[in-house]
């Protein structure tokens, strides 16, 4: 009988594991299998174009997280990357040159704390603050960008997303500085500890002394901060300014924020799964071009992938 | 059968999985009285009164209920609704975007061959309310009234929709003293016109004015009916906590020394009425002293708490002193950093974070302990919780468990490590042993004894009785909003702090 209980328990304890590194297991999947399902798949130029392409989402994601963990949202990475793409070629253009880059990360810095003061003094909610900083951006990177040619080939931006360092991608160098960043910062910080508390539960949070309402506001800060970088990176790709681009970012990051297992009530979740989360969204993409099968039903399994992973992380 | 009486349930019990809520319970209501229902927190009150509103399906309670000496079923409030039985709960249901008038006739609106007759339905009930000599405007909106006027609105509506027996539970707790006189007047009246009323309540001062007879419960069990001519108030005390004291509380040698928490003449306002829910009270702690904080429910034992710490909504005015300096709490955090920690009464909602780990919780409040130069030390966190997980022998293989795992017991101790880690030198506890099993009890009460030992101040807000006997040195009685008494240990006993927390003394 004991024997039975023990290997029940050895069972459960496997389940429980699989349960919870489940985006780890499927990514695993999913790249094995798609090995066979395609030969242009496993070949060093379509790896990397993986990653470089979904540096930008992981960033964002990464981003998310940070305020997802508060228990809020942010839906403005869209306009975000829109207004940011548009800003630096602006600035790059009008020969700022580098500091260009740290005028831009530092207003998507004060733009998310004002999203997270209407949060945290103003009592807004997340959505509701987020949807309406959503239009403002929009509105303001339009009408910055309205008949304006902002081509910026051949300045530095470009040369160096195109470029490498040690034989890295440097956009893929960001996004593992980013990483590193926050996997620090949300567990090795009173700060981290802080925000999980909010997200737990905020009242106990506020009695344990806990400064709920300055940490919501970093939170949004710093998710800006990460919008920004993901679109100054982009901005490099495309190598120029338009307010087309952007659109959909929130979704993305929210679903590979949500894939890594992170609760949309918040008070979990936790970087390398988010980014693992942001890379299995791509490679499925990715599997699924190589196969030839088009855009929309692509759009199908990405629903489908979403609302697996979810109910996978309820069992648990 | 002579229908002497209104209501008689006979042999009620009720469970809720293994605890018995009411035990095998015999309530008789005369027809055209006022009956108390009296009892500490849990007694089975409410749940008794609940069976007979029909809250509980037939099947799930045992007994009988007869009226007018008929046998009946309640077991759904349509039921209780046929029988003309009709509860005011403690928590109003009217709708507060509806006028008076919609209220009053919410469901049941006259209409005429055009749809809603609104002429009549305001004809009506400006007669209505007028039968209780209440003036007020029919259409107002419910969310412009006091919350006395409300109740005094969903009173007037319950005896409009035929009630023959009014139950009342705690009708006075949110009112002011005009607003409980009118009631009291309004009650009277009501009882003129033959309706029996059963009247849930704290205050004693109320029995004796108000009721014919009251019924005492006890811990489920119904102790006695008396009639109010002859009884005495000690013998109504005495029957309401009549429970033999348990040698469950630990004995320590401590020395009481200076004062280190002094608050003087200190006031929070009601957040919502023009009232102050604590009203200038003083009060004085010392090092290596257990100073208990009694009083009912409501009676603003932890708005005062709360206010002094900077946690509650509202800012307190008054003087607080910390070893002879006037300090200021604006929120927890200063009074953190002052060595002042709180635990608080509601452990889910507001001690623990229930998805995360032990460890998580416990080293919450003292970052400051295991963070050098902005980064935080994992080991030093592991040690620490560790050490506190073995002083206070809470039960669990591992602090990375959820502490949702944890019994209710043991999830006090964690609240209670977390505070202790800290190293307070004030310790303030809001029901330190609400849920919490026998056994876990007397490990938390050593654990407080020690804090005091060591000589630190310890402030108990209680409602336990036994416990408050049990555990102070010296108890502050509460009601509402101000110190009505202080008691050494020699002067303190069930019946004393009953006595003040009542209002009686």
């Amino acid at each position: 009988m004991e024997k039975v209980k023990l290997e029940k328990d050895g069972i459960k304890k496997i389940i429980d594991f699989a349960l919870s590194n489940f985006v780890i297991i499927a990514f695993i999947i999913l790249f094995v299998a798609s090995c066979f399902l395609s030969p242009a798949f496993l070949t060093k130029n379509n790896l990397l174009s993986v990653l470089i392409q979904n540096s930008i989402y992981a960033i964002c994601a990464i981003g998310m997280l940070v305020i997802i963990i508060t228990g809020g949202i942010d839906l403005s990475t869209g306009a975000y990357v829109c207004i940011v793409v548009c800003l630096t070629a602006g600035l790059i253009q009008g020969g700022h040159g580098i500091s260009s880059v740290f005028i831009v990360l530092l207003l998507a810095f004060a733009i998310g704390a004002v999203s997270g003061s209407m949060v945290a003094f103003l009592n807004i909610a997340p959505f509701i603050a987020t949807l309406a900083m959503t239009t403002i951006l929009k509105g303001a990177a339009y009408m910055y960008q309205t008949g304006q040619n902002r081509r910026i080939d051949g300045t530095f931006l470009p040369k160096w997303v195109k470029d490498s360092t040690f034989g890295i991608p440097n956009p893929v160098l960001v996004m593992i500085v980013v990483f590193l960043v926050f996997l620090f910062v949300l567990n090795r910080t009173r700060f981290g500890r802080g925000i999980y508390a909010i997200g737990g539960n905020k009242e106990t949070a506020y009695l344990a002394g806990i400064r709920v309402r300055s940490y919501l506001v970093l939170s949004y800060a710093l998710g800006g901060l990460c919008f920004a970088i993901g679109g100054i990176l982009l901005c490099g790709r495309l190598g120029m300014g338009t307010a087309t681009v952007g659109d959909g970012y929130e979704m993305d990051a929210i679903a590979s924020v949500v894939i890594g297992g992170a609760s949309m009530n918040g008070g979990s979740g936790s970087v390398s799964k988010t980014i693992v989360g942001a890379m299995l969204m791509g490679v499925l993409y990715n599997i699924m071009n190589l196969m030839g099968i088009a855009s929309y039903p692509q759009m199908i399994v990405k629903g489908v992938v979403i609302v697996l992973a979810v109910l996978l992380y309820k069992k648990k | 059968m002579s229908n002497e009486y209104v209501v008689e349930m006979k042999d009620i019990t009720k469970k809720f999985g293994g605890l018995t809520a009411v035990d095998h319970v015999n309530f008789k209501v005369r027809s055209g009285e006022i009956h108390a229902l009296c009892g500490e927190n849990g007694a089975g009150k409410s749940t008794l009164m609940n069976v007979l509103t029909g809250k509980f399906p037939t099947n799930s309670y045992k007994g009988e209920i007869f009226l007018e000496g008929n046998k009946v079923k309640i077991g759904s409030p349509k039921d209780a609704r046929k029988e003309k039985i009709t509860i005011v709960h403690q928590e109003l249901e009217l709708i507060p975007e509806l006028s008076i008038a919609e209220n009053i006739f919410l469901g049941n609106q006259p209409t005429s061959a055009f749809g809603m007759d609104w002429k009549r339905m305001y004809v009506e009930a400006k007669d209505i309310l007028s039968k209780f000599s209440l003036d007020m405007n029919v259409k107002t909106k419910i969310k412009f009234l006091s919350v006395g006027q409300q109740q005094l609105v969903e009173i007037a509506k319950a005896v409009y929709l035929g009630g023959n027996v009014l139950i009342l539970d705690e009708p006075t707790a949110p009112l002011t003293g005009r607003e409980i006189n009118f009631l009291m007047d309004m009650l009277e009246n009501l009882k003129k016109t033959g309706i029996s009323i059963i009247y849930i309540t704290h205050r004693l001062d109320e029995v004796f004015k108000l009721a014919d007879r009251v019924s005492v419960m006890r811990d489920g069990r119904m102790i006695n009916t008396f009639d109010l001519r002859d009884i005495t108030v000690d013998e109504l005390v005495a029957a309401m906590v009549g429970r033999k004291m348990e040698n469950m509380y630990p004995q320590m040698e401590t020395r009481v020394g200076d004062i280190t928490l002094e608050i003087s003449d200190y006031s929070v306002l009601h957040p919502l009425y023009d009232t102050n829910i604590v009203d200038g009270v003083s009060m004085k702690f010392r090092s290596g002293e257990i100073v208990g904080i009694s009083g009912l429910l409501g009676a603003g034992r932890t708005e005062l708490m709360q206010a002094v710490i900077g946690a509650y909504q509202m800012k307190g005015k008054g003087i607080i002193r910390l070893n002879g300096k006037t300090v200021r709490f604006d929120s927890p955090a200063v009074a953190i950093r002052a060595g002042i920690g709180y635990v608080t009464e509601d452990r889910k909602t507001t001690g623990l974070i229930l998805k995360q780990s032990i460890r998580f919780n416990i080293s919450m409040a003292s970052l400051s302990r295991i963070i050098k130069k902005g980064v935080l030390y994992p080991r030093k966190e592991k040690a620490i919780v560790n050490g506190l997980k073995e002083d206070l022998q809470i039960k669990t293989d591992n602090i990375e468990n959820a502490v949702s795992s944890l019994s209710g017991g043991n999830q006090q101790k964690v609240v209670l490590a977390k505070w202790l880690a800290i190293n307070p030198s004030i310790l303030i506890l809001d029901e330190p042993t609400r849920g919490v099993d026998v056994g876990a009890r007397y490990e938390i009460y050593t654990i407080i004894k020690e804090m005091a030992a060591k000589g630190n101040t310890v402030i108990m807000i209680s409602s336990d009785l036994p416990e408050v006997i049990g555990m102070s040195d010296r108890v502050y009685v509460m009601y509402e909003g101000k110190v009505r008494g202080e008691l050494l240990k020699e002067e303190l006993s069930e019946d004393s702090i009953m006595r003040y927390a009542t209002g009686i003394a």
